[in-house]
This record gives structure tokens, sequence and C-alpha cells, in this order.
């Protein structure tokens, strides 16, 4: 008696579902089709479909799984007949694909990948774009240049002046398919039509501008609305904005890698904008205003009295989306002073702190 | 100098796979086959696990720039399963040799002289 289960290499314990995929897995490899030089190949086949014609049945494995446990140790039970031996080893191979080719799958997409027409998504498009600190920072628009796919025009992307163009070769899909059996292999190829070159357009009917394509090469120039805040390194996902895509296939998205300069004044930190901001030195004693620049214009910052260098000074809301300015204070001196001012400085000076 | 080059290659499939990040939105429910690829003297060998899949259930598309592999699983349960596989400058995609043995599909890319200079 035969062990099943050996065969296909599973547990006796295995669902019927590991039984199907041992199956699948073990018959494609000897498929007689792809063996054509090996004589073993078909008996093994044929072995396999026995095997399987057994334990696929849940009520034929139920009497088997008692005949082999009632055979005790293998090599003591006597070799016999029992009703699972003929089973499939009486077959032809043809019997066998017949009952049991749905398992080998076959009719591989049909409908859902071989129709596609010549319908092909855009690319997407990527591209570098330096956007400077405040633009980064506050909000903006930059333009940018970049190659690629677009419509043609002359078409209007159908590739083809008017009417039915589409290529008899292969029926305007652009593909054609092939399934190497004959080399021993199950799954299928496609490749561009040779013919219209995988425009799906008839070459002799084709738009003269494209030739079939529906889209030609050119630069476009595009204005990248950049959000508040972006910071260096980010990524912007435009959809819709890449390539165009041929024979009515949607267009790709561009993705936008923003380079953002750092800033001789201003500095980031999250949301917060760093800067220096000089104060007279008459100011910083006394208390005052003094201008400073921030990324939302110019204003007045007030100076407490007695204010040092280092002293970090907030704006509220003046920084990225609502964070804040911080003005570190650097007071300043005059370099050169009129003999008034030296006067009066000596007179602080003598006036002790 | 070979890690030099494969570094070259790793950025331009890294740049085609981006490029072509369409074909996953077209087929928003798809698993992604796990691929690797290795350059050779030859060619780009690209290795592609298709587990649970029998061989009549996958398809393989050649394009210029990308070769596609699509693949119906009815086990464990029904799955749509892509690959998409970049083929740098330097390789012919209309000379592919395809293999598949137990679970891998083995796509090997010959190098075309006329096509890059990767
Ligand atoms: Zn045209
Ligand atoms: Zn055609």
């Amino acid at each position: 008696m035969k062990d099943y289960y050996e065969i296909l290499g599973v547990r006796s314990s295995a669902t019927p579902a590991e039984i199907k995929k041992a199956y699948r897995i073990r018959a494609l490899r000897y498929h007689p089709d792809r063996n054509p030089k090996d004589p073993t190949a078909e008996a093994r086949f044929k072995e396999l479909a026995g095997a399987y014609g057994v334990l696929s049945d849940a009520g034929k494995r139920h009497e088997y799984d008692e005949a082999r446990e009632n055979r005790g140790a293998p090599g003591r039970g006597r070799p016999g007949a029992t009703p699972f031996e003929a089973d499939g080893d009486g077959m032809s191979v043809e019997d066998i694909l017949r009952r049991f080719g749905g398992v080998f799958g076959g009719d591989f997409g049909e409908g859902t990948h071989r129709n596609r027409g010549a319908a092909r998504a855009g690319r997407d498009s990527e591209v570098e774009m330096a956007v400077d600190f405040k633009t980064a920072a506050i909000g903006g628009k930059v333009s940018v240049s970049l190659p690629g796919a677009v419509t043609c025009g002359t078409c209007d992307g159908r590739g083809a002046a008017a009417g039915d163009a589409r290529c008899a070769e292969c029926r305007g899909t652009g593909r054609v398919t092939a399934q190497p059996r004959e080399d021993g292999q199950f799954f299928t190829v496609t490749r561009p039509c040779p013919h219209c070159l995988g425009t799906g357009v008839d070459p002799a009917r084709a738009c003269p501008v494209c030739r079939g394509a529906g889209t030609v090469e050119r630069k476009r120039t595009l204005k990248i609305g950049v959000p508040e805040g972006s910071e260096d390194g980010a990524l912007l996902r435009l959809a819709g904005l890449g390539e165009a895509g041929a024979a009515g296939g949607p267009p790709g998205d561009l993705m936008v890698h923003l380079r953002v300069a750092p800033d001789p004044v201003f500095r980031r930190e999250g949301r917060d904008i760093h800067a220096e901001v000089e104060v007279p030195m008459a100011v910083a004693a006394l208390g005052g205003k003094t201008p400073v620049l921030t990324l939302h214009g110019r204003v007045n910052l007030v100076i407490p009295p007695g204010t040092s260098s280092g002293l970090k000074l907030k704006l509220r809301g003046r920084g990225i989306l609502g964070g804040d300015h911080i003005a570190r204070v650097m007071v300043t001196v005059p370099a050169k002073l009129t003999p008034r001012q030296q006067a009066l400085m000596a007179e602080l000076q003598a006036a002790g702190d | 100098m070979q890690s030099h080059v494969n570094a070259e290659l790793e950025r331009e499939i890294g740049r085609l796979r981006r490029r072509y990040a369409a074909i996953r939105r077209e087929s928003p429910d798809a698993q992604e086959l796990v691929a690797g690829w290795a350059a050779e003297a030859s060619g780009l060998r690209w290795y592609v696990v298709v587990a649970d899949v029998v061989e009549a259930d996958i398809d393989v598309e050649l394009m210029p720039e990308v070769i596609v592999v699509r693949a119906v699983r009815t086990w464990p349960e029904p799955a749509f399963l892509l690959g998409i596989l970049p083929v740098p400058g330097g390789f012919d995609t209309g000379q592919v040799v395809i293999r598949f043995s137990g679970e891998t599909l083995e796509v090997h890319v010959r190098r075309d002289p006329d096509r890059g200079t990767t």
C-alpha cells in the first residue's frame, strides 16, 4: 500500500487546504507537458493524482486512514490490494486534467489584466526644489521646471487623428501575451506589441506628432505651493501633477523634495524662530523699544531696563505656525565715543554700581 | 569597484521604483511581492518570492524600464500579488530569461551595451 501522505509530502494531520496546495505544487512539477524527456514524470504525475484523489475526498481519506492504521508499522504490513491503489494509476493524463485541472488555476487574470486596454497611468515625477528660508517658513509659491510626458496636443492624447485606429495585432491593448508552454513554463509573459510598439494604435493611422503614444516629452514649468512651516528635506506629494498617462490613463504624481537653505539671520527650532537683536547700550540700560525684524515683518520689541547681552525676549506668535520669535539681545557699544559721551561715561563709572 | 556599481544600481532602482509607483496605485488591494536583485557580468537578475502560487497564475509584463509581476493566489486565501522590478539603463527587457522553480521566480535581464552606461 502506497503512503499517499508521503507521496504528497504532507503530514497525516494535514488540512484539506494543505493537501491541495501540496498537490498543486507537485503536480505542476511533474506535469508531462513540462517533462517531455522524462518518462518517469508521467508515472509520478499519475501517482500524485492517485494520492490526491483519495486524500482530497473526506470519505475516502477516512477509509484510507483506517487501512493505514491497521497496517501498522511500515514494512510489516501485507502488501496488498486496497481500493485506493488503482485510483489515479489507472487514469490517463487527460482524465487527471479533466478531474483535477481546476486545481492548477490557469486562465490567468482574464478580464482583470489582459483586457486593460492601452490605458496606462502616467509615471510619477520627482524633482528637487530649492526654497529660501522665509518661503519655507511662512509658505508661498515657487516655480520649478521639469521634463516629462505631457498629453499630445495634436491628437488630444488619443494617439490617432480620429475614428477607430486600434492596432489589429493587439486589438488596441498595446500588449501581447504568450504562454511559453513549449519551454515547459506555465506562466504568461506580456510584452509591448511589436507592431504598434505598445501604443495600441495602428502605426499607419497614428498621430504624426506622438506616433500613437498620446504623450510627448516636454519640459514644463509648474508653480508649486510650499506649505507654511516646510522643513529642509521635506517631501511634497502632489497627486496628478506627474507625467501624463497614455490612452486615457490617469496622470502620475509629482514628488517635490524641498531643499531649504539656511538663513543668515533666522534660525529655526521647531516652530520657534531664533535671531539676535542689537540693542543700543543706553536702551539696554534704561529700557525702551527697539525694532526687530521677524518673518512677519518689523515689530517694536520692548526692552526692559537693565537688559544685558544674552537675554532672550519672546515675541509671541511671530514664529512659524503660531510659534514664537525669540530675540537674543546683543548690547552694542559705540566704537567711537564723542567727547560728550566720554564725559558721561566717566561720570557713570564714577557713580559706581 | 563592484560595491560602487551596486550602489549606483541601487539608487537607480530606487528612482525607477518611485517613478513607477502608479502601477501599485492601480491595484490598491495588491500584496507586494518580496524581490531582490543581483548584478552579474551577463546582466541583472531579479528574484521574486511567489509563494503558494501556481505557475499558471503568474504573469510577467516586460516594459522598457520596469518588469511587472502579477500573480493570483487562491490559497490559503485569495490574493492579488504584485511585484515591480525596475530595470535601470544598461539592461534590455527585450532580452529576458524567466524561470520559475519552487517558489521563486527568477528574471534574468541581459546587459545591453546600447542602453545606458551602467
Ligand atoms: Zn498625438
Ligand atoms: Zn499593437
